[in-house]
């Protein structure tokens, strides 16, 4: 009786895999898709100020233009900041290309005020997957930048040595997209300036950037930047006893095509992490916030993928 | 008994088998789409296509995985994946049809077909009858086929702002090489 029972079973086994018709499952069970790298982290390769996971693909071009007001200066007597435009007269600019020499490595160069010129270099350690085996629920990047401060020397009569000129940033950025609305970031950062202008200045600063973007519609995002230090706090900066203090921006992310715009709200004016991370003298104040703009072109020099 | 039952079982595995010979499957080729306006041209390819092809009820079955779409511009292939068919909730674009003619795909020659079956992307699915071409020759199936997909017909929406850029009606070109599949 057991045996014919058996036979049954055996009998079901074959006839089941034998009547098998649809032809979707019979795929789809054979080799069930693979775990997928999380896409679209973020809209840029910056959450504002404060640097994303995103990377250039490779073949692919960054073009990008950075603007940041100066103050804005909002009373009766500068017409309610129309005088001088919110601030566009005291701007702040950069300009840079990154470019994509693999899916995983960017390089960068950019030229921002004053007279800071940067070279940076961006690479993707892991990326978050999703599904199944092989999953991984963060992506990990490295980002490395120099700046050479190209402005004549504050004082030439001492002994001036090239390596004065430059500024180092070193990151990690952990980000997390949790799902098709927000994602997150957390970098770890220590900037390190070669000179600073008194001796008992720290050369180190470290601190943790911490961002999140929302998606509100299918192109345009929320986004909010804030970045603690964990030294130099309440200490002069320079001579004239300037207090540095943490950045924090709020913005939005407009995509249209080939472009992403992003306009924000920022305390700090600098460009790049060696300004905005610990030489940022504006304190967060509604009246020290600045009206900022990054604007990205990607440009791809892929060859067309259809054959002719 | 315990004889009998084993060659039985061996007598269906084999019996499976024969069927699963009137079986083709991918080999080469890809399925590619292509959206033409005046602005931009836009065309991505997909080379690893999952097809099967079953011989003797004439059934044909496609599945594409978005994220295996390839664009010129890597951009263009996020916004494909994040904004347009959601390849995080929709991943596959899938058909499953049956030839309309009757044909003996055992036998070679080249057919002009029509299949009928259920198209779906974007998670919406469709009824189409798609046109083709069937070749077989040397134990091996080439299908060919173009055919039209309006994004509306799948709740694809193309933004005002993009409307100069991205066609509402796209081909779609099928052309892959089947081998029996072991």
């Amino acid at each position: 009786m057991k045996k014919i029972a058996i036979l049954f079973i055996i009998l079901g086994i074959s006839f089941s895999s034998f009547a098998q018709d649809d032809l979707l499952n019979m795929m789809e069970k054979e080799a069930p898709s693979k775990p997928t790298i999380t896409y679209a982290t973020f809209k840029s390769t910056r959450v504002i100020n404060l640097q994303t996971n995103e990377t250039m693909k490779a073949k692919h071009l960054d073009f990008r233009i950075l603007h940041r007001f100066g103050a804005a200066d909002i009373n009766s007597n500068t017409v309610y900041g129309l005088y001088n435009m919110f601030g566009l007269d005291a701007a702040q600019m950069r300009l840079s290309f990154d470019y994509g020499i693999t899916d995983r490595i960017m390089v960068g160069a950019g030229r921002s005020n004053l007279a800071m010129y940067d070279l940076s270099l961006k690479a993707k350690l892991f990326e978050q997957k999703s599904k199944g085996k092989g999953s991984f629920p963060l992506s990990i990047v490295y980002y490395g930048d120099m700046g050479i401060n190209t402005q004549t020397w504050a004082d030439p009569n001492r002994q001036n040595f090239l390596t004065s000129r430059f500024t180092f940033v070193n990151q990690l950025i952990f980000t997390r997209k949790f799902n098709e609305w927000v994602s997150f970031v957390l970098v770890p950062t220590i900037v390190h300036h070669n000179i600073v202008p008194q001796t008992t200045d720290k050369n180190d600063i470290y601190a943790l950037g911490i961002g999140a973007s929302i998606k509100i519609t299918r192109s345009t995002r929320f986004n909010f930047e804030y970045i603690p230090r964990f030294n130099l706090r309440n200490q002069a900066i320079d001579a004239t006893g300037k207090l540095a203090y943490d950045e924090f921006a709020v913005g939005f992310d407009i995509e249209t095509g080939g472009h992403v715009f992003q306009v924000h709200l920022t305390n700090a004016q600098g460009l790049i992490e060696q300004q905005f991370i610990s030489e940022n003298t504006n304190m967060i104040a509604l009246n020290t916030l600045r009206l900022g703009f990054n604007l990205s072109r990607t440009f791809s020099f892929e060859k067309s993928t259809s054959k002719k | 008994m315990k004889k009998i039952i084993i060659s039985l079982a061996i007598a269906f595995i084999a019996i499976a088998n024969i069927a699963n010979a009137q079986m083709f499957t991918f080999s080469t080729g890809s399925v590619s789409f292509f959206s033409k306006t005046k602005m931009e041209d836009i065309d991505a390819r997909n080379s690893s296509p999952k097809v099967l092809l079953q011989i003797k009820d004439k059934k044909i079955a496609f599945i594409a995985e978005n994220m295996a779409f390839k664009f010129q511009s890597k951009l263009m292939e996020e916004h494909y994946n994040e904004k347009y068919v959601e390849s995080e909730k929709f991943p596959l674009a899938t058909f499953q049809g049956k030839i309309n003619e009757d044909i003996d795909l055992s036998k070679e020659g080249v057919y002009a077909v029509t299949v009928t079956g259920n198209f779906s992307l974007h998670g919406v699915p469709q009824t189409r009858t798609i046109p083709g071409t069937i070749t077989v020759k040397n134990g091996e199936i080439n299908v060919k086929s173009v055919f039209t997909v309006a994004c509306g017909d799948h709740k694809i929406i193309i933004p005002s702002l993009v409307g100069a850029k991205i066609s509402e009606t796209v081909e779609v070109t099928v052309d892959v090489n089947l081998i029996p599949k072991k």
